[in-house]
C-alpha cells in the first residue's frame, strides 16, 4: 500500500467498499431488513461500477504514460489516439498531443533547415508560423544563424573571387615576370660569352696593334734620321749654292766693268778713225797743191801720196779692231747674261734648298710627332689590352651570374606554378565550402 | 476551440458520404498559432489528426482514423501538385505546398503544408507527417490561378495520365520562367 498511487489506494478502498458493502447486504437480507439490504446492495454495486471506471482511468493514464516514455527515448512518433475518456482525460490526451506536435513540429523544420544549409541550399526558413515560446525563440535564432551564414559564405565567395581575381592575376604576372627573367638571363649568357670572345679579340688585336706600333715606331725613328742626313746635306748644298751664287756676283762685276773699258776702246778707236778721215782728207788737199805748184811740188805731192796711204792703212786698222771690238762686246754681253742666268739659277737653287731645308724640318717634326703618337697608341693599346682583361673577367662572372639567375628562373618558375596549383585547388576547395558541397562529400 | 462531438463507431459510412460532399464555397479559418497536424501510414492512411485538424475539418478522430487522407482533398487541388508530392516523399524528402482542403460539410481551408517523412530506426520511412499552418493571403492569392490553370489542363484532357503530364510540365515551365527551384518558388511566395 505504501509505494500505491493515489489511483491504487483508491480502486482498492472502492472494491473493499463494494465488498463490505455486500456482506451488509447479504446480513440484512439473512435479517429480514430488506430495505436496508438493498441500500447496501446497492451501493456494492455502485462501488463495482466505480471499479470499471477507475479501471478505464488507469489504462489512459498508462497511455500517456507509454507515450511520455516513448519521447523521453526520443521517439517522438507515438501519439495518444482514440482515448475513451473525456474531461480531464481528454483534455490530457489532448495536451500531451499537442505538446509531442509542437515538439515534433519544430524537430522537422529545424533539421530540415539545417540539412538544407548543409547541402548548401538557403532558401530554407524554419516556418516559425505555429510555434510558441522557446520554440519560437529558438526557430528565431535559427534562422537568424542560417541568414548570417548565407551572409558570411557570400562574402567569403566574394573574397574568394576576389583573391581569384587579385592571386591569380599577381602568379600569371609572376609566371610571365619569370619567363621574362629567364630569356634575360639566356640574353645576358649569350652576351656574356659574345663580350668574353670580343674581349679576346680586343686583346689580340692589341696584341697585333703594339706590334705594328713597334713597326712603326722603328720606321719613325729610321725616318727622323735620314730627315737629319737630308738636312746636312741640303745646309751644305745651300753653303755652296750660296758661295756661287757670290762667285757668279763677282763674275758679274767683272763682266761689267770689262764691258766699259771696251766701250772706252771703241771710242778712242772712233777718234783714230776720225783722225785718219781727217788726215786722208788733209793729204789730198796737200796733193792737190803739190800739183798746182808744179815740180816744185812734185816731193811734196809724193809725201801727201804716202800720208794719204798710211791714213787708209790706219782706217783699214781701225775698222778691224772696231770689228773685234763689236765681237768682243757681243762675247762679253753673252758672257754677262751666262752670269745673269747663273746667278738665277743659284737663287733658284738656294731657293730649293731653302725649301727642302723647311720641309727637312717639318718632316722632322713630323716624325717626332709619329713617335710621339705611336707611344700614346702604344700606352692606348696596353690600356686596351688591361681593360679587355677586366672585361673579360666581368664577363666570366656575368655569364655565371646569369647561368645563376637562369637557374633561379627556373626555379622561380616552378614554385610559380606550384603557387598557382595551390591557389587553384585552395579556391576550388573554398568554392566547395563556400557552395557547401564539401561538407556534404566529407 | 471549436465543439466536437464524439460520434458513434460510423467511421467508414461517413467517409464515403464525404468523398461526395459538394463543395460550399464557404473558406473556413482557424488561428494562426495552431497547427494542423496529421499522420499517415506508408499507404496514405490517416493514423493520427490532432485536435486542431478535427476541429478545422469538423470531423471526429473516429472518422478520420483509418481513413485515406485523400479523402480529405478539394475538386480545385491539381493532381499535379499531389503527384509531386508524393514523389518527393518518396525520395525521403520534405515538401511545402500550398493546399486547399475540403471539410466535412463541403467548407474549404487554406493551408500552408509541411509534408515529410516519418523515418524508422533503419533509415527507412515509415510513414508521413504533416504539419499545415495558416497561410499567408498573399501567397495563396499568387497560387489560385496557377493551380487553376494547372486543374484546367487536366480536366481539359480525356486521358488523365497526359493531362497530368502536361499538367506537371507546365508547372515546370512555370518554375524554368521563374528560373527557381520549385522549393525556392513556394517560399517565394510568402515573401
Amino acid at each position: 500500500m505504501t509505494n500505491s498511487s493515489s489511483l491504487s489506494q483508491a480502486e482498492w478502498l472502492v472494491r473493499l467498499t463494494a465488498i463490505v458493502a455486500l456482506a451488509g447486504a447479504i446480513i440484512s437480507l439473512f435479517n429480514d431488513r430488506i430495505l436496508d439490504a438493498a441500500a447496501l446492495g446497492a451501493a456494492s454495486l455502485c462501488a463495482g461500477v466505480a471499479m470499471a471506471r477507475l479501471r478505464h482511468a488507469r489504462a489512459t493514464l498508462k497511455a500517456v504514460s507509454a507515450v511520455l516514455a516513448s519521447a523521453a527515448k526520443g521517439d517522438l512518433e507515438p501519439r495518444l489516439v482514440l482515448t475513451r475518456d473525456r474531461g480531464e482525460m481528454l483534455a490530457l490526451a489532448d495536451d500531451l498531443n499537442r505538446a509531442l506536435d509542437l515538439v515534433d513540429a519544430f524537430v522537422r523544420e529545424a533539421t530540415a533547415t539545417l540539412a538544407c544549409v548543409r547541402d548548401g541550399e538557403f532558401h530554407r526558413r524554419i516556418v516559425e508560423r505555429g510555434l510558441a515560446g522557446t520554440f519560437a525563440r529558438g526557430a528565431q535564432t535559427m534562422n537568424e544563424a542560417v541568414v548570417t551564414i548565407h551572409a558570411r559564405l557570400s562574402g567569403f565567395s566574394q573574397v574568394i573571387g576576389e583573391f581569384d581575381r587579385t592571386v591569380g592575376a599577381v602568379s600569371g604576372v609572376l609566371a610571365s615576370e619569370v619567363q621574362v627573367l629567364d630569356g634575360a638571363a639566356k640574353t645576358m649568357n649569350v652576351a656574356a660569352t659574345e663580350t668574353q670572345e670580343r674581349s679576346g679579340a680586343i686583346t689580340q688585336q692589341a696584341a697585333e696593334t703594339s706590334a705594328s706600333v713597334s713597326t712603326v715606331s722603328s720606321a719613325s725613328e729610321q725616318l727622323t734620321a735620314s730627315a737629319s742626313e737630308i738636312a746636312a746635306q741640303t745646309r751644305r748644298a745651300l753653303d755652296v749654292s750660296r758661295s756661287a751664287q757670290q762667285q757668279s756676283s763677282v763674275a758679274g762685276d767683272a763682266m761689267t766693268e770689262l764691258t766699259a773699258a771696251i766701250h772706252e776702246i771703241a771710242e778712242v778707236v772712233e777718234l783714230i778713225a776720225n783722225i785718219s778721215t781727217q788726215t786722208r782728207t788733209l793729204a789730198l788737199n796737200a796733193n792737190i797743191e803739190a800739183v798746182r805748184a808744179g815740180d816744185h811740188g812734185r816731193g811734196f805731192g809724193v809725201v801727201a801720196t804716202e800720208v794719204k796711204n798710211l791714213a787708209a792703212q790706219t782706217a783699214d786698222a781701225t775698222e778691224q779692231i772696231k770689228a773685234r771690238i763689236a765681237d768682243i762686246q757681243a762675247k762679253s754681253d753673252r758672257g754677262l747674261h751666262s752670269i745673269f742666268a747663273i746667278g738665277q739659277t743659284t737663287s733658284e737653287v738656294v731657293e730649293i734648298a731653302s725649301a727642302i731645308s723647311a720641309a727637312t724640318e717639318q718632316q722632322s717634326l713630323a716624325t717626332q710627332e709619329i713617335a710621339r703618337t705611336m707611344q700614346t697608341v702604344t700606352d692606348a693599346t696596353a690600356a686596351v689590352t688591361n681593360n679587355a682583361t677586366v672585361v673579360n673577367t666581368v664577363a666570366n662572372d656575368s655569364g655565371r651570374a646569369a647561368h645563376d639567375v637562369a637557374k633561379i628562373s627556373g626555379a622561380l618558375a616552378n614554385e610559380v606554378g606550384r603557387l598557382d596549383q595551390s591557389v587553384a585547388d585552395f579556391l576550388k576547395l573554398a568554392r566547395e565550402v563556400a557552395s557547401g558541397r564539401r561538407s556534404q562529400a566529407a | 476551440m471549436l465543439p466536437s462531438f464524439r460520434s458513434a463507431p460510423l467511421g467508414p459510412i461517413k467517409q464515403k458520404l464525404l468523398s461526395r460532399v459538394a463543395p460550399t464555397g464557404v473558406e473556413r479559418r482557424f488561428p494562426e498559432r495552431d497547427i494542423i497536424v496529421s499522420k499517415t501510414d506508408l499507404k496514405g492512411t490517416i493514423t493520427y489528426a490532432n485536435r486542431v485538424f478535427l476541429d478545422v475539418a469538423g470531423l471526429t478522430e473516429r472518422e478520420v482514423i483509418g481513413a485515406p487522407h485523400s479523402f480529405l482533398r478539394h475538386p480545385d487541388m491539381p493532381r499535379a501538385v499531389f503527384a509531386l508530392l508524393w514523389e518527393r516523399l518518396a525520395a525521403g524528402k520534405e515538401i511545402f505546398a500550398y493546399v486547399v482542403n475540403l471539410a466535412a460539410n463541403g467548407d474549404h481551408y487554406w493551408v500552408h503544408a509541411h509534408v515529410t517523412p516519418t523515418f524508422g530506426a533503419s533509415g527507412e520511412i515509415v510513414g508521413f507527417h504533416s504539419n499545415r499552418r495558416v497561410p499567408h493571403p498573399a501567397a495563396v492569392e499568387k497560387i489560385k490561378p496557377i493551380y487553376r490553370k494547372l486543374r484546367e489542363i487536366e480536366d481539359n484532357n480525356a486521358n488523365r495520365a497526359n493531362g497530368l503530364a502536361q499538367s506537371r510540365a507546365h508547372l515546370n515551365a512555370i518554375l524554368a520562367q521563374a528560373g527557381v527551384t520549385y522549393d525556392q518558388f513556394v517560399f517565394s511566395l510568402a515573401s
